[in-house]
């Protein structure tokens, strides 16, 4: 396609936990509306990675920039409000029911009552949940469908960027698949651009318009 | 005492120890979670406050309750302050280790969508610590009642005060039903606490995810709570306390001092329209009492002549009288309002049968006799250069046997003919319910101990009247008949109450 615009962008990036470099003069383009696919060993530094480009962490070196913005300490909680964030298994927080989780996001940036309702009303048939699971707990959930309600976690806001820390690997094959398909389907129907960790290459494969191999 | 003043002194002790530890368990809780909330965000408040809160703890309650007195002196405020140090420990520490151990992937799950720090505290940290705080303050809460028990040793008042009213005259049943009061009250509250630990009750009702059942099994049990302290309040009533013409009058933990106490009492608010409050059973006597009088927390109360000379003046010389007086007006303000004629010294007593056989009256006597006795003392008696050494030297006794026991025993030795004669106290009632003879110190070896009232003298130029009214005392209550008193108290089981209404009505002071 032409005219791909830059959403996000790391310029020579170093980062060392102590004594120890994961990341040395790295740099990565990524393209509105692509899905990016971080992919290599453990130790590797593709979560580091990730961690960098939300602001969690702050590099050494080089810089992040997001819509050519320099991501900092000071905007970095405003700038994550515009990113989604999809950990393993949800990591849903177990104190808040289903519907809770759900409009997390919603909830930080003081959305109405009822916004919050017809934003999950319009997820809901997107991620295959019903109705009758909204005032559960989490922990009355499958392994499934707590990442699928992670998933709405970390799309409700509209987020320009998605991002994926190995969101499918404790799952098994079967759920693990009908997932990725769940995925890959709202990356079509969006324009949202998707960058997910994992060390799968063949999940990889299946979902990235883009490969990173670290 | 009778069925209802049984009743309405429970009901007085119960609203007293809820108020005292519920008011104590809402400081603690709102100080103990702000601590543990401040150390877990500051590491560096954290290296100091933690080894204080420890050592606050390990400090022996008895002992915080007295280092206080010199600063904020006796009852309530004093009460509070030790309540609130020692429950500190396990809130503090639930609430930094309940903070510490949320779960990391949850805290980077809340960061990465955008929580602000003060969104992460309100919807991660504080919820997900709330468990862990609930749990410490169970433990508090329990601490909290027990210790209010303690309370009463500094006249704050509570279930305690049944208890050392009980162990000071020899009243078990009091002694019963203060301690399975405290542990039934520290039931209840322990109860009270895990209701809302229960299914998550109280952090689903903070993130507004409760049922509604939980939701009115909550607010069920609050209110429960509350009508009792609301009730408590009405009862006591505090705030109705008549702040002018009121007088405070203390008494040691024994049994002859509630008499005393009582009868003054009764005295001042028969005669005089003067407010009484009642300090009895103060743990520590002197050593608390007379700073107490200083600071004017308490007004009056009887204390022994050999007492104030050795302890409170620091004198090694004869005792006089005078001296006495004159440096209790000079150095503290306090003037003594006469003697009451009743001497609290150390003596050695014999059964009466014995004394009557032998014709046994005196010390002097008994040296002619000692062969054939067995004498039990407690250890400190043979201890103190002061008392068996020295004794020994006044009146070469030449025991047939010496038994050293503790200091309760000794009553059990010569009623079970273990032994024949004992070092006693002149009023103890067990010379009377045991039908000892208490022997004539001839040569005058022991100091006397002689009662006496003591009143701060700011209270008296307040209530000029007191002073006459109290001097009605003076010589009115020989050894004699205090012995007899204490023996109706400890052998009898009547109140102090009923013993010093009966007291005054021989005086001629009877309630009209």
């Amino acid at each position: 396609m032409n005219n791909k615009k830059t959403v996000l962008t790391v310029n020579n990036v170093t980062f060392s936990y102590d004594d120890k470099v994961v990341l040395k003069d790295f740099s990565l383009n990524i393209d509105t509306g692509s899905f990016v696919c971080l992919t290599g060993e453990s130790g590797c530094g593709k979560s580091t990675l990730l961690r960098l480009m939300n602001g969690l962490l702050i590099p050494q070196q080089g810089d992040i920039n997001i819509n050519g913005e320099q991501l900092t300490l000071a905007n970095a909680i405003d700038k994550r409000r515009s990113i989604g964030y999809i950990l393993q298994e949800g990591a849903l927080f177990p104190h808040l029911t289903v519907y809770q989780n759900m409009i997390y996001c919603l909830t930080l940036l003081n959305m109405s009552p009822q916004a919050c309702q017809q934003r999950i009303d319009e997820l809901l048939p997107l991620v295959n949940l019903s109705h009758d699971l909204l005032q559960q707990f989490p922990d009355q959930l499958s392994g499934g469908q707590r990442q699928r309600v992670g998933i709405i976690r970390g799309i409700a806001h509209h987020p320009a960027i998605v991002l994926m820390d190995e969101p499918f690997s404790a799952l098994d094959p079967e759920t693990r698949e009908s997932l990725q398909d769940l995925v890959k389907s709202i990356h079509q129907q969006t324009d949202t651009t998707f960058v997910m960790v994992t060390h799968s290459l063949s999940e990889a494969e299946k979902l990235g318009t883009a490969i990173v191999n670290m | 005492m009778n069925f209802i003043d049984r009743i309405s002194y429970f009901l007085t002790l119960f609203s007293e120890h809820l108020l005292i530890s519920f008011l104590a368990m809402l400081i603690v809780t709102v100080f103990g979670v702000a601590i543990g909330i401040w150390v877990f965000y500051k590491p560096k408040a954290r290296r100091i406050i933690m080894p204080t809160v420890n050592f606050l703890y390990t400090i022996p309650s008895i002992a915080m309750f007295g280092l206080l007195i010199p600063l904020v002196g006796i009852g309530l405020q004093n009460a509070l302050i030790v309540l609130v140090l020692y429950g500190l420990l396990p809130i503090v520490h639930n609430t930094y280790s309940g903070m510490k151990e949320v779960p990391y992937h949850l805290l980077d799950a809340a960061k990465g969508l955008g929580s602000t720090p003060q969104q992460l505290f309100r919807h991660i940290y504080f919820p997900l610590a709330l468990p862990s705080i609930l749990s410490g303050l169970r433990i508090t809460t329990v601490m909290v009642i027990a210790l209010t028990g303690l309370a009463a040793l500094i006249g704050a008042g509570g279930l305690g005060q049944a208890i050392f009213r009980g162990l000071n005259t020899m009243n078990t049943p009091l002694i019963v039903a203060g301690s399975l009061g405290i542990s039934l009250f520290a039931i209840l509250g322990d109860k009270f606490v895990a209701t809302l630990e229960k299914n998550n009750n109280l952090q689903r009702i903070i993130n507004r995810n409760a049922q509604p059942s939980q939701k009115h099994f909550i607010y069920l049990n609050l209110g429960i709570l509350a009508a009792l302290v609301l009730m408590s309040l009405v009862y006591i009533n505090p705030f109705s306390k008549i702040k002018d013409r009121v007088i405070t009058v203390a008494s040691k933990p024994m049994s002859e001092q509630y008499i005393l106490g009582e009868i003054m009492s009764q005295l001042i608010e028969n005669q005089t329209d003067i407010n009484v409050i009642r300090q009895f059973g103060i743990g520590g006597g002197t050593t608390n009492i007379h700073p107490a009088l200083l600071s004017g927390d308490l007004d009056m109360y009887v204390e022994y002549t050999g007492t104030a000379w050795m302890n409170v003046l620091n004198q090694q010389s004869q005792l006089n009288f005078e001296q006495l007086q004159q440096q209790y007006q000079d150095n503290y303000q306090l003037q003594w309002l006469g003697l009451l004629g009743m001497n609290n010294t150390y003596a050695i007593a014999i059964p009466q049968s014995i004394a009557t056989q032998k014709q046994i009256k005196t010390y002097s006597d008994l040296v002619r006799h000692s062969v054939a006795f067995d004498f039990g003392a407690e250890f400190e008696f043979f201890e103190r250069a002061d008392a068996y050494p020295s004794l020994i030297k006044v009146y070469p006794f030449n025991f047939a046997k010496l038994h050293e026991m503790d200091i309760s025993l000794r009553y059990k030795a010569i009623e079970e003919g273990k032994v024949n004669a004992i070092d006693a106290f002149t009023t103890d009632a067990q010379i009377e319910a045991l039908d000892l003879q208490v022997l004539v110190d001839d040569k005058h070896f022991f100091p006397d101990y002689e009662a006496g009232i003591v009143i701060r003298e700011a209270v008296l130029q307040q209530y000029p009247e007191l002073k006459t009214v109290l001097m009605q005392l003076e010589g009115k209550i020989s050894t004699k008949s205090m012995r007899k008193m204490n023996y109706q108290l400890e052998v009898l089981k009547e109140t102090p109450k009923e013993i010093a209404q009966a007291f005054l009505a021989t005086l001629g002071h009877k309630d009209e």
